[in-house]
């Protein structure tokens, strides 16, 4: 297992109007509280419509981050950025399903080619009631 | 330690050419995909199978071809079990969880402890992640406490985790395990996910002393 410092960050990337995470590791409880923390100063900061947190090389997803990831969601959501979760490992969507988990108004794609797309074809922003599923 | 291939190559180089005898050793390996440096129990006959094989091509005469056999198994006898067999994991694992980062060594542990013993991908992530959901209750309600992994080697095969805190205990657990409850940082889903996860689950609490939890997950 690598060590990673305490002051380790979650690198942000910004591809034309969209914000890119992608995490490829075990993720500490300090390092979900400083991506959502960044994530949401990163969208004040710069005009985007659309996050995509691709969580392929996560190794597993407990109560706790994918509450984390629905929050992140929700908090973009708020600040007009719609949000894919990518890459979803199957036999953790499968745990996710058994444990009763569910990442309510975060849309999902297969990869992140994916997700970009279902960003380009949706709305940047949507207006009215809620987000369209 | 003895170099076991190049005392085979000295054996087969009696029978035949030295150029036929690293071709027959090096397919021999592998074919058997044994290396002889580094024999575990049952390696012998492997390679000793191919081995022949090869002899059979090059070494005509039954009788030589058998001298030459009895020789290398002599050898690999002598040589082998030198290293013990394949590593049993560990029968009983501890981990302290004192903060906030030993959850994820808590939940890699288990899951490698998992791989060692066999366990598909998908019930190696479902261990983890109620690892993951027990070692948080732990540092989130009692701040210190231990998990214990052990091995379950009976008539199932199969896992036991063990969570332990001194903490203030649960108050109402049927509360904490109905659909009502919402816990403050979770989905209020981590007992209850947890449970759904496990063949077996157990949880032992006593408000002002500690709790104590403890799920199986069986191998089939």
């Amino acid at each position: 297992m690598t060590e990673i410092s305490d002051t380790f960050r979650i690198p942000i990337i910004k591809l034309h109007d969209k914000l890119i995470v992608s995490i490829q590791m075990a993720l500490s409880d300090r390092l979900v509280m400083q991506l959502k923390d960044d994530i949401t100063t990163r969208i004040e900061r710069v005009n985007i419509t659309g996050l995509i947190i691709d969580v392929s090389g996560i190794d597993v997803m407990d109560s706790y981050i994918s509450r984390a990831l629905r929050d992140m969601g929700l908090i973009a959501r708020l600040m007009g950025v719609r949000t894919v979760i990518s890459g979803l490992d199957p036999m953790i969507a499968m745990t996710l399903v058994e444990m009763g988990l569910d990442l309510k108004g975060v849309s999902a794609a297969l990869n992140l080619e994916t997700a970009i797309e279902l960003l380009d074809r949706k709305p940047a922003k949507t207006r009215g009631k809620g987000a369209a599923a | 330690m003895s170099d076991t291939r190049q005392q085979i190559l000295e054996i087969l180089g009696g029978h035949m050419s030295a150029i036929l005898a690293r071709s027959v050793l090096s397919l021999s390996i592998s074919w058997s995909k044994v290396d002889p440096n580094r024999l575990r129990p049952g390696d012998d006959n492997r390679l000793l199978a191919e081995l022949e094989k090869g002899c059979r091509l090059y070494v005509r005469d039954d009788t030589l071809r058998q001298t030459c056999m009895e020789q290398m198994q002599t050898l690999l006898t002598i040589n082998g079990h030198t290293l013990p067999p394949p590593e049993e994991p560990p029968r009983l694992t501890r981990v302290p969880v004192l903060g906030e980062s030993d959850i994820v060594d808590a939940r890699g542990i288990g899951r490698l402890v998992c791989n060692k013993l066999g366990f598909s991908g998908a019930m190696q992530i479902k261990v983890a992640t109620a690892i993951s959901e027990l070692a948080r209750n732990i540092v989130q309600y009692a701040d210190k406490g231990e998990i214990t992994i052990t091995t379950l080697n009976g008539n199932r095969r199969g896992i036991e985790v063990v969570a332990r805190d001194e903490g203030p205990g649960i108050a109402d657990i049927s509360l904490v395990m109905s659909d009502r409850y919402n816990s403050r940082t979770g989905m209020g889903i981590g007992l209850k996910g947890t449970r759904n996860l496990m063949d077996e689950f157990d949880l032992k609490s006593t408000p002002g002393k500690g709790t104590e939890i403890r799920v199986r997950k069986y191998m089939d």
